[in-house]
C-alpha cells in the first residue's frame, strides 16, 4: 500500500451529451508504483486521455459524471470526487501532467523561467506545512536553471527568458517536461508527449524521460497509442479498449506474449522494417462507439476467436500468468 | 525560402516511389509542386516523357485525369456539404464527362473497389469514420483512372488498426491498377511497407535515394543513418541509448552553408561546412549526397 503513488478502483465516467450517455470509462483499475513507468496504450476513442485527465480532475463536470464507486487513490487519499480548490493543492504538489502540444500548458504571455518559477512557487506551498523555509529569488532562479539543465538544455540562462513561441517544438517540449518535473511531482501524467515530435527528437526526449527516471523519484503515467514508444519507456503497459483496460503485463511479456486477441491484432497490424514482405495483418471493422458500445465483450465484433459467450458476457480479468492479467474468455479456467 | 532546393528524381512505370523526412523537409511542397498545385519556381518537371512544368490551366485540369492525390486528412478533403456519389464523381465531371447514369456507375464500382457499399452514395461525410472517409478519398482519386498517384500521409490520421486495412488497400489497388506512385511520409516504417524504393529528404533537398531493402540494410548518409536509428522498435529489449544526434532540422528561411546536414553530423568534416555535396552515384538505382562518398 505505501509502495503505490496511484490506485486507480472502478473508475467508470461518462459524459452527458445530447444524443444520449457516452461511456469513456467503464470500469478501470490501475496502480501506479513508485518509479514506475506505466504506459497506456490504445486508439482514439479508448478512453486513454479521459483518464489521464480523470487523475488531475480535468474532465469539466458537466458534462462529465464520475460514477458511484470510482476512486482515485493518491498517496493513499481519494481525489476523485475532490473541487476544484482542493484539487488544485493536489495537482500543484503532487501530480503534474505534460500533454501532446506543448502549448496547452504554456502560457504564451509568460517567459519559460516564469512558468517555472510558478510550478515553483506551488511546491512551496506545500513544503511550507513541512517547515521548510521559503527560497530567496536568488535561489528560485537557482532551481530554474536546474531545472532547465535536467531537461539537458544546453543554454538555461537564455531559454529561462525567452517566450514559448520562440522556442522549436522539440524545446518546447523540454520546456514542458522541466515545468512539471519543478514541482517534484510524485506523479507524471504524459498524454501523447512525444507524438507531434519529429522521430529523432522523439528519440532524444525518450532517452531524457528515461534517464530522469534515474535521477527523481517521479512515475509516470505514459499514455500514447503508439506501441514502439510504449516499448522504449514503459516498466509495465496496460492496454485499453471501449473504456475498459483489456491486458495488463510487464513490457516485454507484452510484447513477447501478448494475449488479449485486441493486443495481438494491434502488434500485428504494424509494417515493421525487419519484416517487409509480410502482408500486415488488419483487424476488421473500427473502434466501437462510445454512446453504444458491443455488449459482453466490446471487442467481439472484431474478434476472429468470438463464441457465444463472448457477444453476452462480459470477460472478468484472469492471470494466466504472473504478474500478466488479460480479460478475455480465451483464458478463463 | 527555398522549400525545394535542386530536388531531381525519377519514377519508374508501375513502381511506387518513398519520399520520407521530417517536419519541414520538403516533401508536402513535392508533392504539390508534381502536380503542379503549386508552380516551381525553377526547374522542370516531366511526365510521359513530355515536359509539363510550363502548362497553361486549361491543359493542367486535362491531364489531372491522368495525376492524382490522396491527402491526409480525410475530413478537410471532402466537402462537407457534398453527398459522397458527388464527391466521388467530381474528377470525372471535370474531365467532362456528361453521361450521369455512366458516371454512377463508376462511382458505384469504385467505392466497391475500395470496400464501401453503394448505400454510402447518398450519405455526407460526416456520417462515416476516418478510415471510411480516406477510402472515399482514394475512390475519389482513382475513379479516372489515373496513371500516376501521389499519396501524401495518406494514414497519419488513421488509428494503427484501421491504417493496416487502408495500407493493404491501397498496395492491392496500386497492383491491380498498375498504378505510378510517390508514396509521402514521416513514417519510416510505412514509407518502406508500401515503396519499392525511397528518396531521403532533409532541410529541402534529397540526400539519398536506394531500392528499399538496399537502403534499409545498408543506409549511406548520415542522417539516413540517424533516421533508421531513431525509428522506435516494438522490441522493449532493443531500447536506444541515448542518441548521439543533437539539435534539430535547419529552417528553411536560411539554412547552413556547405551540406545543410553538417551542423549535426557525426562525420562532418571541413569541406562539408563550405561545399554542397554533389550526388555520387552508388549504383544503377543509387545515389547520395555526401562527401564522404565522393572519389
Amino acid at each position: 500500500m505505501s509502495t503505490e503513488v496511484l490506485s486507480i478502483e472502478n473508475l467508470r465516467l461518462n459524459f452527458n451529451t445530447e444524443q444520449g450517455a457516452l461511456y469513456a470509462l467503464r470500469g478501470v483499475d490501475l496502480t501506479i508504483g513508485r518509479d514506475e513507468v506505466v504506459g497506456l496504450v490504445g486508439e482514439s476513442g479508448c478512453g486513454k486521455t479521459v483518464l489521464g485527465l480523470s487523475v488531475l480532475g480535468l474532465n469539466p463536470m458537466p458534462p462529465a459524471q464520475l460514477l458511484e464507486g470510482s476512486r482515485i487513490l493518491f498517496r493513499g487519499r481519494d481525489i476523485a470526487g475532490l473541487n476544484q480548490s482542493e484539487l488544485t493543492l493536489v495537482r500543484g504538489t503532487g501530480i503534474s501532467m505534460i500533454f501532446q502540444e506543448p502549448m496547452t500548458s504554456l502560457n504564451p504571455v509568460f517567459t519559460i523561467g516564469e512558468q517555472i518559477a510558478e510550478s515553483i512557487r506551488l511546491r512551496l506551498q506545500r513544503e511550507r506545512s513541512e517547515e521548510k523555509s521559503r527560497l530567496t529569488s536568488t535561489e528560485v532562479e537557482a532551481e530554474i536553471l536546474d531545472a532547465l539543465r535536467l531537461v539537458r538544455i544546453a543554454d538555461p540562462e537564455r531559454v529561462a527568458h525567452r517566450y514559448p513561441h520562440e522556442l522549436s517544438g522539440g524545446m518546447k517540449q523540454r520546456a514542458m517536461i522541466a515545468m512539471a518535473l519543478a514541482a517534484k511531482p510524485s506523479l507524471l501524467v504524459a498524454d501523447e508527449p512525444t507524438t507531434a515530435l519529429d522521430v529523432t527528437i522523439q528519440s532524444q526526449i525518450l532517452a531524457l524521460m528515461r534517464d530522469l527516471m534515474r535521477e527523481v523519484q517521479t512515475s509516470i503515467l505514459f499514455i500514447t497509442h503508439d506501441l514502439g514508444v510504449i516499448a522504449e519507456i514503459a516498466d509495465r503497459v496496460a492496454v485499453m479498449y471501449a473504456g475498459k483496460i483489456v491486458e495488463e503485463a510487464s513490457v516485454h511479456d507484452l510484447f513477447s506474449e501478448p494475449l488479449h486477441p485486441y493486443t495481438q491484432g494491434l502488434l500485428a497490424s504494424l509494417p515493421r522494417l525487419s519484416e517487409l514482405d509480410k502482408e500486415i495483418e488488419q483487424l476488421p471493422g473500427s473502434v466501437p462507439d462510445a454512446l453504444d458500445p458491443p455488449k459482453g465483450c466490446s471487442f467481439h465484433p472484431r474478434c476472429k476467436h468470438a463464441t457465444d459467450q463472448c457477444v453476452t458476457i462480459t470477460p472478468r480479468f484472469v492471470t494466466p500468468r504472473t504478474g500478466h492479467k488479460v480479460a478475455c474468455h480465451l483464458y478463463q479456467e | 525560402m527555398h522549400a525545394l532546393d535542386g530536388v531531381t528524381f525519377d519514377v519508374s512505370q508501375n513502381e511506387t516511389l518513398g519520399v520520407v523526412g521530417e517536419s519541414g523537409c520538403g516533401k508536402t511542397t513535392l508533392a504539390r509542386s508534381v502536380l503542379l498545385l503549386t508552380r516551381p519556381t525553377s526547374g522542370t518537371i516531366e511526365f510521359e516523357g513530355t515536359d509539363i512544368t510550363g502548362l497553361q490551366k486549361r491543359e493542367v485540369r486535362r491531364l489531372r485525369s491522368k495525376m492524382q492525390i490522396i491527402f491526409q486528412d480525410p475530413i478537410s478533403s471532402l466537402d462537407p456539404r457534398m453527398r459522397v456519389r458527388d464527391i466521388v464523381a467530381e474528377p470525372l465531371v471535370a474531365a467532362g464527362e456528361r453521361d450521369h447514369a455512366a458516371i454512377m456507375e463508376r462511382v458505384r464500382l469504385m467505392l466497391e473497389k475500395v470496400g464501401l457499399s453503394s448505400e454510402t452514395m447518398n450519405r455526407f461525410p460526416h456520417q462515416f469514420s476516418g478510415g471510411q472517409r480516406q477510402r472515399i478519398g482514394i475512390a475519389r482519386a482513382l475513379v479516372c483512372n489515373p496513371e500516376f498517384l501521389v499519396l501524401d500521409e495518406p494514414t497519419s490520421a488513421l488509428d494503427a488498426s484501421i491504417q493496416a486495412q487502408v495500407l493493404n488497400l491501397l498496395r492491392r489497388l496500386e497492383r491491380d491498377l498498375r498504378l505510378t506512385s510517390i508514396f509521402i511520409s514521416h513514417n519510416i516504417n510505412v514509407v518502406c511497407y508500401m515503396s519499392g524504393s525511397i528518396a531521403v529528404m532533409y532541410a529541402g533537398e534529397i540526400v539519398e535515394t536506394a531500392p528499399t531493402r538496399d537502403l534499409l540494410s545498408k543506409p549511406l548518409h548520415p542522417y539516413t543513418q540517424t533516421l533508421l536509428a531513431s525509428v522506435p522498435r516494438t522490441d522493449p529489449s532493443q531500447r536506444r541509448p541515448e542518441g548521439k544526434i543533437v539539435g534539430e532540422q535547419p529552417s528553411p528561411v536560411s539554412p547552413p552553408p556547405g551540406c545543410r546536414f553538417h551542423p549535426r553530423c557525426p562525420h562532418a568534416f571541413e569541406k562539408c561546412g563550405s561545399a554542397e555535396p554533389d550526388h555520387v552515384t552508388i549504383a544503377a538505382n543509387r545515389w547520395v549526397a555526401c562527401h564522404l562518398f565522393a572519389s
